[in-house]
């Protein structure tokens, strides 16, 4: 994963103008009839509402210890656990395993995606559903942002490395994360190669149809 | 393809300087026993010498002029009885036969511009396979500085023979433009990254069996060039 712990003090700021993904994964998590797992947990922001919607509990894996703490931080009914979500294995097969904002994203390669997904796939119950959100992958947007400084939420500076798909998110400490874009077809890809089908992909969490102007995918995913 | 019949008498002074893929395709090809499908065989830059180390090959190519090239090339080293010279098309080769080694060298699958393109190549190269049969070709995807150094300008490629490099980020495209004496053309080359490569490729039902960053089998670490190996499951 290419999260620098510093990012977890301001991450909070990063993701504050996201809101509307924890009414999309309440309703999923509402229509699963079992365990509900979210990878890359984070502060928690998603799980805890997703838990008290729910009345049970949620099991987060992270694996950066001081985002886990600010989640422990929470009063929320969460399982919290450090771990690879490369290597996810659960006691008990989940109804639902979700990863929201953008966080598969920071896997660097395809082969850590297909791991994943295929550890996903092998942790759901039959019918169980995988669910995610990730940046529509956008070559004219990624040129234009390359070299952009922005202030908001805290100073940094954009990167695109052009023949990667590769969107660095640089720090004026000089810490980096990394974003590693997937296109639509990527995403299919590891669908297919995983053993799940796709359900639905949406353009945003109001379910409304993918198109080109859409910047953000929305997956359901089942497994069979 | 056609666009390539204009340029078929200077391609091989075009590509004089570009020979590290020859003994590395031409040793696969010796490894596989043959024959060897090469997909866009072009003007036999490598098909020749294949055939010279013994090895049948069935050389696909869109382009009518270039396999006239190649037909020459190959009786001036007496090996025509050793290559087959198919016009078609890389996503619809016209081959029946089932071969240990599928090869596509020199990028040529930059000229399939959309994903549905190249699972459709990727899914007939794998057609064309023995189970257990390699698929290995080489691709290239560019860096900022590759970008910076040769957008947009003339630069003498070889005496006489100007290539000038045209790099469309937002859509990833290279416009490519060659002239010589003798000829001249525009193509246009669309890139992927590695892992859009990889992700096609284990989609088509192949398994990566190596990706190197060179003809030397160096692995992948980042870079333009990539050459991907892969291989039909066995059974």
């Amino acid at each position: 994963m290419s999260f620098p712990e510093s990012f977890a003090d301001q991450y909070d700021r990063w993701s504050a103008a996201m809101t509307e993904d924890v009414p999309f994964y309440v309703s999923l998590a509402q229509q699963a009839n079992g365990p509900v797992v979210e990878l890359a947990v984070g502060s928690g922001r998603v799980a805890a509402e997703v838990a008290r919607a729910i009345g049970r509990t949620v099991l987060g894996i992270d694996s950066s210890p001081a985002m886990l703490e600010q989640a422990r931080a929470l009063d929320a009914d969460l399982d919290l656990r450090l771990g690879d979500m490369r290597e996810l294995e659960l006691e008990e097969p989940a109804a639902l395993v979700y990863c929201p904002f953008r966080s598969l994203l920071h896997l660097p390669t395809w082969q850590d995606r297909r791991r994943t997904f295929e550890h996903v796939a092998a942790a759901l119950r039959p019918g169980g559903r995988f669910a995610w959100n990730a940046f529509a992958f956008d070559h004219s947007i990624a040129a234009r942002l390359d070299g952009s400084r922005q202030d908001k939420p805290v100073p940094h500076t954009l990167r695109y490395a052009v023949g990667d798909n590769r969107i660095d998110i640089v720090l004026q400490n000089g810490d980096i994360s990394s974003l590693w874009w997937a296109t639509k077809n990527e995403w299919l890809g590891l669908i297919d190669v995983a053993g799940l089908e796709l359900e639905a992909l949406y353009g945003g969490f109001a379910r409304e149809p993918l198109t080109d102007e859409s910047r953000e995918y929305v997956f359901v995913t089942r497994r069979p | 393809m056609s666009h390539y019949d204009s340029i078929a008498r200077i391609y091989d002074p075009w590509s004089v300087s570009v020979t590290e893929d020859v003994g590395f395709y031409v040793d696969l090809a010796r490894e596989s026993g043959g024959p060897v499908v090469e997909l866009g065989v072009g003007t036999g830059r490598i098909a020749v010498p294949t055939a010279a180390a013994g090895v049948r090959v069935i050389g696909v190519d869109s382009s009518r002029g270039m396999l006239e090239v190649c037909a020459e090339a190959a009786a001036a080293a007496s090996v025509s009885h050793l290559l087959d010279l198919r016009v078609g098309d890389l996503a619809k080769p016209p081959v029946a036969e089932r071969v240990p080694l599928v090869t596509c060298p020199f990028r040529a699958f930059l000229h399939l511009h959309t994903d549905e393109e190249r699972l459709q190549a990727l899914g007939a190269a794998r057609e064309l396979l023995e189970p257990g049969g390699l698929l290995v070709f080489d691709v290239f995807a560019p860096g900022p500085d590759d970008i910076a150094e040769t957008n947009g300008r003339w630069l003498e490629r070889e005496p006489g023979i100007f290539e000038r490099a045209d790099w469309n980020t937002e859509r990833r495209r290279l416009t490519l433009s060659v002239r010589g004496p003798d000829g001249a053309t525009t193509m246009e080359l669309a890139w992927l990254s590695p892992d859009e490569w990889r992700a096609l490729i284990e989609q088509s039902g192949l398994g990566v069996e190596a990706h190197y960053g060179w003809f030397d089998r160096r692995p992948y670490a980042g870079g333009e060039d990539s050459v991907w190996i892969a291989r039909r499951p066995a059974g």
